[in-house]
């Protein structure tokens, strides 16, 4: 009886440290710990135990998410996490580099960077990273696969019949794949969360893969801003349902990034947040995934965010681009 | 509202308004300050501490007008959860316009890291004796989440299971004010 009772509370403290009370429960639990001593430190304990398992790594996926979401929202509580993750460090605790990081850093960087360097040494991160590489290896081979299958069709498509050469003649700057789960999942919060608890399969099965949307991603530079240079062409046709933004890096000095695409005259049509930083071959990266049906025929301007630890905001860069939709 | 300043005298009422007895009311104080800056913190506002104080500004001067509370503490809470929904609108403003104006000051993550690094270590060498061994010991592997073993370090202290949180947390905040000052110290060089 009493252990349920403690479990419900604990329960329940940590529903409000996770911001996922109603109104009332929550007033009536804040009502509490201003009025009894005793409520308020359990509900420190109940804190204690919520960043000391976000920082271990023995957080349910769905409390972890709530924590990133929620908790770490905060400046405030993104530095408690930050001290009690270095307190950690500074008694002896196992400092490892984070997980994140180590996916798009550079041989031989080895900063600290804070808070991010006791929570990220989690096996949930850890096994997510390592399953996201599996997933990667699979998804690449099945990408050559495909574009070699498409190849051929292409081929045999031609001499069968004579096409409109724009139909087959693809941007230099763009590629046409089947979606890779990687890439949405980090372009995307929510899909960060879908991909986590439903790992996607690589497609096996030739019908399943022509049924599923096509994505087109298309390559920005940063010098290809408004007014300079050849501006990027973005061409959706009928099947395309995500369009990725990729956006080069020079360096990564930010925890996370933000992405607002806009028309040139400042009509808002996409905003992210959440967004890291990603490591291909050709260097450090942004990914944007936007839905196809976002994007008419016209000019774009994507501008990239980067949010500093404090919690501020700086503008990285503006990418312009036009869309042609067929 | 604004304009107002804050007392010795006003204070001292405040005090009085908390516990007979000033030892008793200065410790409850303390206490109670720690909850304001909590929740605050924990309705995500950058700014704890001074919307924790800005409540104790306004009832302070509530009790000084000479306006009748009957339960201090729950008019406490009650101005305390006015400031904050304040406080949400305000930031809901703010982050609109930092949308519009992204704030373009240069920052480096690896400078700014190493500094706070150093900076913690400073702050925690520099913490009394007893508040070093006491943090260090509730967060160290074999406590740390672990409700018996603090029960345990509770009993050795002499001092229950919460007035150790609350005394933990408190040298938390100590360090955290300390590094942050620190920090912005460093930026200002």
């Amino acid at each position: 009886m009493n252990a349920t009772f403690n479990e419900e509370k604990e329960k329940l403290m940590k529903s409000y440290l996770l911001g996922e009370l109603t109104e009332q429960d929550k007033a009536r639990l804040e009502e509490q710990f201003f009025v009894d001593d005793d409520q308020f430190a359990e509900l420190l304990g109940a804190e204690d135990r919520l960043i000391g398992g976000y920082l271990s790594g023995a957080l349910s996926p769905a409390e972890q998410d709530s924590f990133e979401k929620y908790f770490l929202a905060s400046p405030r509580l993104r530095r408690a996490v930050q001290t009690e993750s270095l307190l950690r460090d500074a008694i002896g605790a196992r400092i490892t580099e984070p997980d994140h990081l180590v996916a798009v850093q550079t041989a031989g960087r080895t900063k600290r960077v804070g808070i991010f360097s006791g929570m990220f040494a989690r096996p949930v991160v850890r096994w997510t990273m390592v399953m996201a590489a599996v997933v990667i290896v699979i998804g690449a081979s099945w990408l050559v696969w495909r574009t070699a299958l498409d190849a051929d069709r292409l081929r045999s498509e031609r001499s069968e019949s004579q096409e409109k050469p724009e139909q087959s003649n693809l941007n230099s700057n763009m590629e046409l794949a089947q979606p890779s789960s990687t890439e949405m999942a980090v372009s995307n919060g929510q899909a960060q969360n879908e991909n986590r608890q439903n790992p996607q399969k690589p497609p096996n099965n030739r019908q399943t893969t022509e049924s599923r949307p096509a994505i087109v991603t298309l390559l920005l530079t940063p010098h290809l801003t408004r007014g300079g240079g050849e501006t990027p062409v973005l061409r959706i046709s009928r099947s395309t349902r995500t369009v990725i933004l990729r956006v080069p890096l020079a360096s990564d000095d930010y925890k996370t990034y933000q992405a607002s695409l806009q028309t040139p005259e400042g009509k808002g049509i996409n905003q992210q947040a959440g967004l890291v930083a990603r490591r291909s071959s050709s260097g450090e990266y942004v990914a944007v995934a936007i839905p196809a049906r976002n994007f008419s025929r016209g000019d774009y301007i994507l501008t990239l965010f980067g949010k500093t630890p404090s919690g501020s905001v700086e503008k990285v860069g503006e990418y312009a681009f036009t869309a042609l939709v067929e | 509202m604004k304009d107002w300043v804050l007392t010795p005298d006003a204070f001292d009422r405040f005090l009085a308004g908390l516990d007979a007895d000033r030892e008793q009311a200065g410790e409850k104080y303390e206490v109670l300050r720690l909850k304001l800056i909590k929740y605050f913190e924990w309705q995500g506002s950058p700014t704890a501490e001074d919307l924790a104080d800005e409540t104790v500004n306004r009832v302070t001067r509530k009790l000084f007008d000479g306006e009748p509370i009957r339960n201090l503490i729950n008019y406490i809470f009650g101005t305390a959860r006015y400031l904050a929904h304040e406080h949400r609108k305000e930031l809901l403003h703010q982050d609109a316009a930092l949308k519009e104006l992204p704030n373009h000051i240069p920052f480096k993550t690896e400078k700014l890291d190493n500094i706070r690094i150093g900076c913690f270590e400073k702050c925690l060498s520099g913490l009394p004796e007893a508040d070093r061994e006491l943090i260090i010991t509730y967060y160290s592997p074999e406590k740390r989440e672990k409700i018996d073993e603090h029960r345990r370090l509770a009993d050795k202290l002499s001092i229950s299971l919460n007035s150790m949180r609350l005394r933990v947390h408190r040298i938390k905040q100590r360090l955290e004010k300390c590094t942050s000052e620190c920090e912005a110290r460093h930026a200002r060089k």
